[in-house]
């Protein structure tokens, strides 16, 4: 049941959310994160940093499965730190659209639920002190 | 015997006994295992396993293990394996021994990705610890090292009560104000201590704890200080400090006055300096944490590293594993065959690697998260946190984006060391919120160091800052590419495991192999004995 609320979500928002309003407002705010939060390693328009850093642009695993994508902005992965502690939730769900939506990127929307799930999810570990010493 | 009934015998120095006579009469009475434990009390004997290197069952027999980096984890496991006499190498990619464990000091060079290069002109005897800067007492695994390769540890003053809280993003009272932490802290409790004992009098606990419990939490509440035998009201007392400070004869100094209790409940404490492992009183190396780094170094052999070296392809068959590397000066391509690789190459490194390792050992490696860090080290010409401020070490709070901790040095207090000077830390982000600072050039970095630090030390910060700085960003070094790494909560349980036993000849350790102690010290050392215990059972099973 619960499943089935989900995707009844999903798709009330799918067609209410990405209106081009919507698109209008994550491309701006999302350029805004971008700069802030991912350019120093990934470039200016995603181009990414030798073989150091990936370019995002045309990127397999950001065009990818959408969930992985999610978890990789949320818990980190492979080189990634995790932004979970730094940006809202809304803003990494802008981030996210922005990346997989930008400089010829066609990778199609991600809606604030799906992103809400896997933060719940990761959340629940949090031990109230957060990473690093 | 266990230590509490030992601790409870009279002492040998009490009965004028000699530390041996002592331990006889002991073997007399309780055998063996009686004398061991009287040992470990005088730390002279043996131990737990969690604080000394694991003993490895196997004998290396000249087995060749090649170690990629010449951090902590590389070298610890170049210098226990050697012991057992595995014939070990280090391969470095830069032109020195030590990794992340490091200290910039006059001459220091650091450089980034992108170019931007800093060389350290700090005064003689001044330095930043750019990598790791504090040792907890429970991390037995560091402080083992530093006493049995004799580098001499200090104190680490980690909570300093009267450095501040300063907090400028939320709307309050202080917003914008430093305040003493002792001010904040005491009043907290004060507070606390004071509702406590209001609502246990009342009656108010009485369904949750039993009369008897209730006299003796109201007892112990009464004897905090903080409250009113009577009215049970929080009052201001010496805890709280003086406004004016009491001196001879009937001066007897004036307290100063509680912060209201709202306006207390609106601060917030740190959460980094008075608890287990980040206790009030920590330990630094002596003159720089990079001390430690090369303590080990020097009880290695010196052909036991190669420098200037990037290994470009591992690739391992049934027999052995064959390991490519390029001298970063003369460009020259070594190859050759060991028995094992161990790489402790920060995972974003290793990832540039050519390997022929297997899918499922790739993916799990994938499975963990990199933290950038970043640091910077703010010389000053006088110690004002000192003189003005009365600071001596400690470390200050804020909410300033990108700053989070601003720490004052616990090294040469007074300046009685080599003068009135001291570098301070000037930020230290880590995670995601690290990220914007590391995108500024280095000036406009000093430029937010100054900026930040003026704001809690207003006239002081920006007049004597000698004009030298230097910075760090972790994720933007080359042979780093993150302060440390971690796994995430799916990776631990996925791949951590996979990631754990190695795959054939070829084996992950470091910080990466510690989850629960990432970016410590400790996480790099006892990494390296898992691994070490790892490759023994490997080694023993193909015996």
């Amino acid at each position: 049941m619960k499943k089935i609320i989900h995707v009844i979500i999903a798709l009330v928002g799918f067609s209410a959310l990405f209106s081009a309003a919507y698109a209008q407002d994550y491309l701006e705010e999302g350029e805004q994160i971008y700069v802030d939060f991912c350019e120093a390693c990934h470039q200016p328009g995603g181009e990414g940093f030798e073989d150091i850093y990936p370019a995002l642009k045309d990127n397999e695993f950001v065009l990818g499965d959408k969930e992985e994508v999610i978890y990789l902005l949320l818990e980190g992965r492979a080189g990634m730190p995790t932004f979970i502690a730094d940006l809202e939730v809304d803003q990494l769900t802008t981030i996210i659209n922005y990346i997989r939506n930008s400089w010829g990127n066609d990778g199609g929307e991600v809606t604030q639920e799906e992103v809400d799930e896997a933060y719940e999810f990761i959340a629940e570990e949090d031990d109230g002190f957060g990473p690093g010493n | 015997m266990t230590k509490t009934e030992n601790s409870k015998m009279a002492g040998p120095h009490a009965t004028g006994m000699t530390k041996r006579s002592f331990l006889q009469s002991v073997g007399m009475i309780g055998g063996t295992a009686a004398v061991m434990t009287a040992m470990q009390g005088w730390d002279i004997g043996f131990a737990s396993e969690m604080d000394r290197p694991p003993q490895m069952s196997t004998d290396g027999n000249g087995k060749k293990v090649i170690i990629l980096g010449a951090g902590l984890a590389g070298m610890v496991l170049a210098y226990e394996m050697s012991k057992k006499g595995y014939n070990c190498k280090i391969i470095e990619a830069l032109h020195y021994a030590g990794g992340r464990c490091v200290s910039a000091r006059k001459g220091s060079i650091i450089e980034e990705i992108d170019g931007q290069k800093q060389v350290c002109n700090f005064r003689d005897g001044n330095y930043i610890n750019y990598g790791p800067w504090r040792i907890p007492a429970e991390h037995k695994s560091t402080i083992y090292y530093c006493r049995t390769l004799g580098v001499p540890l200090e104190v680490m003053v980690n909570k300093s009560g009267k450095a501040y809280y300063y907090y400028e993003n939320k709307e309050g009272p202080f917003k914008g104000q430093p305040i003493r932490q002792e001010e904040a802290d005491v009043d907290f409790k004060g507070y606390t201590t004071e509702l406590l004992a209001k609502v246990a009098d009342q009656g108010a606990l009485d369904e949750l704890i039993t009369q008897e419990d209730k006299e003796k939490l109201l007892e112990h509440l009464k004897s905090s200080g903080l409250i009113d035998s009577k009215d049970l009201n929080y009052r201001a007392n010496r805890a709280r400090g003086h406004k004016s400070y009491p001196g001879a004869g009937m001066n007897f100094g004036e307290l100063s006055d509680p912060f209201s209790m709202a306006d207390t409940f609106s601060v917030r404490q740190a959460s980094r300096n008075e608890t287990a492992d980040h206790p009030a009183v920590m330990f630094q190396a002596v003159g720089g944490m990079d001390q430690i780094a090369q303590g080990l170094k020097r009880a290695l052999s010196d052909e036991s590293i190669v420098y200037n070296s990037e290994v470009t392809d591992i690739i391992q068959n049934e027999n052995e594993v064959k390991v490519t590397y390029k001298n970063t000066k003369s460009g020259a391509v070594s190859t050759e065959n060991c028995d094992y690789v161990i790489s402790t190459a920060p995972l974003g490194v290793m990832a540039n690697i050519n390997t022929n390792l297997s899918e499922e050992f790739q993916t799990a490696l994938k499975a963990t998260r990199s933290n950038p860090a970043c640091k910077i080290g703010v010389e000053m010409n006088r110690r004002f946190w000192e003189q003005d401020d009365m600071i001596y070490g400690g470390v200050t709070n804020t909410d300033i984006e990108g700053q989070r901790v601003l720490s004052y040095p616990s090294g040469n207090l007074f300046g009685a060391a080599h003068g009135d000077t001291g570098v301070i830390l000037g930020y230290y982000p880590i995670g995601g919120s690290s990220v914007p600072v590391s995108n500024l050039t280095i000036s406009e970095r000093i430029e937010f160091a100054l900026s930040a630090g003026e704001k809690i030390h207003p006239g002081n910060y920006r007049n004597h800052f000698t004009g030298e700085a230097m910075s760090v960003a972790w994720h933007k070094m080359k042979y780093a590419l993150a302060g440390w790494e971690n796994w995430s909560r799916r990776g631990r349980t996925r791949s951590f495991p996979v990631m754990q036993k190695g795959d054939k000849r070829i084996f992950v350790s470091g910080n990466i192999a510690s989850p629960a102690l990432g970016g410590w010290m400790a996480g790099a050392i006892e990494g390296a004995w898992s691994t070490m215990e790892v490759i023994d059972k490997r080694v023993a099973e193909q015996a």
